[in-house]
């Protein structure tokens, strides 16, 4: 009871003026058609008014209740994350905030994380998918609306923190350090060929092998290694992998 | 003043671009943006491409993968469905409307398939009439025999439907295939001449006309041949 768990609306987003809410209404109304033919369920989050839309359409979702269209309270859908994973809530709402607000006109990515949805008896693993949907052009380019969408997904652990670049098919890992009960984690991007030196050591290859795999020199290797370790303020290769195999990946 | 009128249409379309592209990739969905007057491509998505095997660089035209009668079919529809969504959108800016329409498309593999394209307007000018249309394909999952709808949420009469008998869109429009026009379409299938049918059925050759005429329009088809395959398509024969 009483648990922060997560905050989906920024405070420290500022805007000079009112946005457009034509454009608003427009977009809810083409979200809504889209999520009944569809079958899907999302939430549309407003960063002006600082207010939430659930829209669920989806079947398969139980734990959301209803059919429909409300406007909630952010603690409806964090209610039904359960107590326990509320430090990386909080950590994962405000790291997908500050990837959000740093995007650049025409940016196209997405950033995704599994969590357990609970109400009742019922419990449903879903994935979390957040989009930056529309900017605010008189602010420059302040995010205004994101567009959550919730999908069931059968992957239990909680984490799997995603950034996916839309343009450039890139897939980058976003790996908190130590999350502990003080400080909201900080994250770092991890790439492609970093995450893969972790599960190829995970999976018992020496830096000589990984390095002929990766078709690169073994001084190459080290440097990205322990650059990576660095970053992730590790303190060793298996430090790393726990930290990732922690945060579900 | 003008440029910066000129400016705010090519960031809007920008921004309609960008979630075309967003939504395509979250929703795992084939979607492409249209000129809601013109109907010219003006972007489609990788998944799309991919769908009708296509390169990125190329230029789509809809000849590529619509089929070529239900191209003729679509160019009729098409305008009375602007039409209504117009006058919709006329009386509701805000109207939460979408369109379905049961095509057979080409797919990468050279064959033709039948998919849901379902498409609804996003953007409006200053008079709410619509500006761009975004499409998305997805498999056909529930059949029916109402090709061509228009899904209105708010309203209880939901939906409309495209009568081609009265070549526009209607509030209830139930197709009941007589079993006189089955019996025509098994004999047709049987490869029976119209002479023989109408031996067959005993009418006379105008009445059997008359009834392969309804037939068409029922299934918005145009040849006997098409019929048939319809009318297997939908489990009627």
């Amino acid at each position: 009871m009483g648990v922060k768990k997560g905050k989906l609306l920024d405070d420290n987003l500022h805007y000079s003026s009112k946005p457009d809410y034509r454009v608003y209404e427009l977009r809810l109304s083409n979200l809504i058609s889209e999520a009944v033919s569809l079958g899907f369920s999302a939430i549309l989050i407003d960063q002006y008014f600082k207010t939430i839309k659930l829209i669920h359409y989806n079947p398969k979702l139980k734990t959301l209740g209803d059919f429909g269209v409300y406007d909630i309270e952010e603690s409806y859908i964090t209610d039904l994350i359960n107590d326990s994973f509320h430090i990386p809530i909080r950590a994962y709402f405000s790291a997908v905030n500050m990837y959000l607000k740093s995007i650049k006109k025409n940016d196209c990515f997405q950033l995704s994380f599994n969590t357990t949805l609970t109400k009742d008896d019922l419990s449903e693993n879903v994935e979390l998918k957040f989009i930056p949907y529309v900017y605010h052009t008189v602010n420059q380019n302040t995010l205004w609306l994101t567009f959550c969408l919730i999908q069931p997904t059968d992957k239990t652990e909680l984490g799997r923190f995603i950034y996916r670049n839309i343009d450039t098919k890139k897939i980058k890992y976003i790996v908190f350090e130590d999350m502990n009960e003080t400080d909201p984690a900080v994250s770092h991007l991890i790439s492609q060929e970093e995450f893969d030196i972790i599960n190829y050591t995970a999976d018992g290859f020496t830096e000589a092998e990984i390095a002929k795999m990766k078709k690169i020199s073994l001084s190459t290797l080290r440097n990205s290694k322990n650059y990576m370790i660095s970053r992730l303020n590790a303190k060793s290769i298996i430090h790393a992998l726990v930290l990732v195999r922690k945060q579900g990946f | 003043m003008r440029k910066s009128k000129k400016n705010k249409a090519k960031d809007d379309l920008n921004e309609l671009v960008r979630f075309t592209k967003l939504f395509s990739y979250i929703l795992d969905k084939p979607y492409i943006l249209l000129d809601f007057q013109t109907d010219s491509i003006i972007y489609t998505t990788e998944a799309f491409n991919k769908l009708i095997g296509v390169g990125p660089e190329e230029k789509i035209s809809f000849e590529m993968f619509l089929h070529p009668e239900d191209k003729k079919i679509i160019h009729q529809i098409h305008q009375s469905t602007k039409d209504q969504l117009i006058e919709i959108f006329r009386m509701n800016h805000y109207a939460t409307v979408y369109v379905v329409y049961e095509i057979r498309m080409k797919t990468a593999d050279g064959t033709y398939k039948y998919v849901r394209c379902n498409y609804r307007p996003v953007h409006f000018d200053q008079n709410g009439i619509p500006m761009y249309d975004i499409f998305y394909f997805s498999e056909m999952v529930d059949r029916g025999l109402e090709r061509f709808v228009i899904y209105s949420i708010e309203e209880t009469e939901n939906k409309l439907y495209y009568s081609s008998i009265k070549n526009k869109f209607v509030t209830y429009d139930k197709i009941e295939i007589k079993p006189v026009e089955i019996e025509i379409m098994k004999l047709a299938a049987m490869g029976n001449k119209e002479s023989q049918i109408c031996k067959k059925v005993n009418i006379s050759i105008n009445l059997l006309r008359y009834y392969k005429k309804n037939i068409y329009f029922k299934f918005h088809v145009s040849t006997m041949a098409e019929a048939v395959s319809t009318a297997l398509f939908y489990k009627i024969l």
